[in-house]
C-alpha cells in the first residue's frame, strides 16, 4: 500500500467509503434523467456487460419504489434488488437507496445511497456528478460478479474473433 | 452482524466517521500514544478509547501491549481491503455507464428515424 492510497482513503473527508464518478454522456439532460429512472430504459442497459433485467419497476419520485431483477450468465443466477428514490428533481438529478445480496443471516450484502446531478457538459451533452456512499458491503458479491466477469470476456473474445472471420 | 463475519462491513463502519478517519490520518504518520491522539479532538482520553476500540475490531489499527498509554499503529492490510473493494465497485459502475452509453446513442438514433 503507498502513502498516497493512504492519504485518498482517509484524508478526504467521506472517502473511504464514497465512490465519486463523473462522467459526460452525449445526450440531453432530460434523457439521460430518463434513461435512469424510467422502467423501460434501465432495464436495457442496467447491471455488468452479459447481464440484464427481466423484472424492472421505477416509480421516479420520493419515496417511489425500486425493484430490478438482475440476470446474470449461469452460475451467477439473478439477483434481487430492492431501493427507493429519496429526491427526484428531473432533470437536475435524484438520490437513491439501493440494496441486494440479501444473505444468508437476513442482511444485505449491498446496500448504497446513490445520489446523481447533471449538469450540461462545456461541449454539449450531459456531465453527471455520481456519489455513493456505501453503507453495508459485502466482499463476497464483488468475488462472484469478477471472477464471472472474467469468464465470460473470454467467451466473447472468442465470439468476437469468430465474428470477425465470418464478417 | 458481527466483525468476524464480514470485515469489510465492520471496515466501512469504522470508516464512516470523520474523527476517526482524522486518527487515521495521524496515525499514518506513526504510532502514536491516546494523549497524543485526543489532543486534536477536544476529546477525553475515554470517548478517543471508544473510536480506537471500533478502528481495531475493524483491523485498522493495532495497540501495542507494553506501556500504559498502549499506541496505536495503523495497520495498512484493511485499508488495502477497501481500496480493493472501491475500485471493484466502481468498475462495476463503469461497465453499467459504458452500456447506458451506448443505449443512449441507440435511442437519439432511432428517435431521428422515427
Amino acid at each position: 500500500m503507498t502513502d498516497s492510497m493512504t492519504d485518498s482513503l482517509i484524508d478526504a473527508p467521506g472517502v473511504g467509503y464514497e465512490v465519486t464518478i463523473e462522467r459526460d454522456f452525449a445526450a440531453p439532460r432530460a434523457l439521460v434523467f430518463d434513461a435512469m429512472t424510467k422502467a423501460e430504459h434501465l432495464a436495457r442497459w442496467w447491471g455488468p456487460h452479459h447481464f440484464d433485467a427481466p423484472l424492472c419497476e421505477s416509480d421516479p419520485r420520493p419515496g417511489g419504489a425500486i425493484r430490478i431483477d438482475m440476470r446474470g450468465p449461469e452460475p451467477y443466477g439473478t439477483s434481487p434488488i430492492y431501493g427507493e428514490y429519496i429526491e427526484v428533481d428531473r432533470p437536475d438529478g435524484f438520490s437513491m437507496v439501493l440494496r441486494g445480496f440479501k444473505q444468508a443471516d437476513g442482511s444485505w450484502g449491498i446496500e448504497h445511497v446513490s445520489t446523481f446531478r447533471f449538469e450540461d457538459a462545456p461541449g454539449g451533452g450531459t456531465r453527471m456528478h455520481m456519489t455513493t456512499v456505501v453503507k453495508q458491503a459485502s466482499p463476497a458479491m464483488i468475488e462472484a460478479l469478477r471472477g464471472m466477469r472474467e469468464g465470460w470476456s473470454q467467451s466473447f473474445e472468442k465470439l468476437e474473433s469468430v465474428l470477425g472471420e465470418i464478417g | 452482524m458481527t466483525p468476524a463475519a464480514d470485515p469489510l462491513s465492520s471496515t466501512f463502519a469504522a470508516l464512516a466517521d470523520p474523527t476517526r478517519r482524522a486518527i487515521l490520518a495521524r496515525l499514518a504518520r506513526g504510532e502514536a500514544p491516546v494523549g497524543e491522539l485526543a489532543r486534536p479532538f477536544a476529546m477525553s482520553g475515554p470517548a478517543v478509547t471508544k473510536h480506537l476500540k471500533v478502528l481495531e475490531r475493524a483491523g485498522l489499527i493495532s495497540r501495542g501491549r507494553a506501556a500504559q498509554q498502549r499506541p496505536a499503529r495503523l495497520e495498512p492490510a484493511a485499508l488495502k481491503a477497501v481500496n480493493d473493494w472501491i475500485q471493484d465497485y466502481r468498475r462495476l459502475w463503469d461497465e453499467k455507464f459504458d452500456r447506458l452509453d451506448t443505449y443512449l446513442e441507440q435511442l437519439q438514433t432511432e428517435g431521428e428515424t422515427k
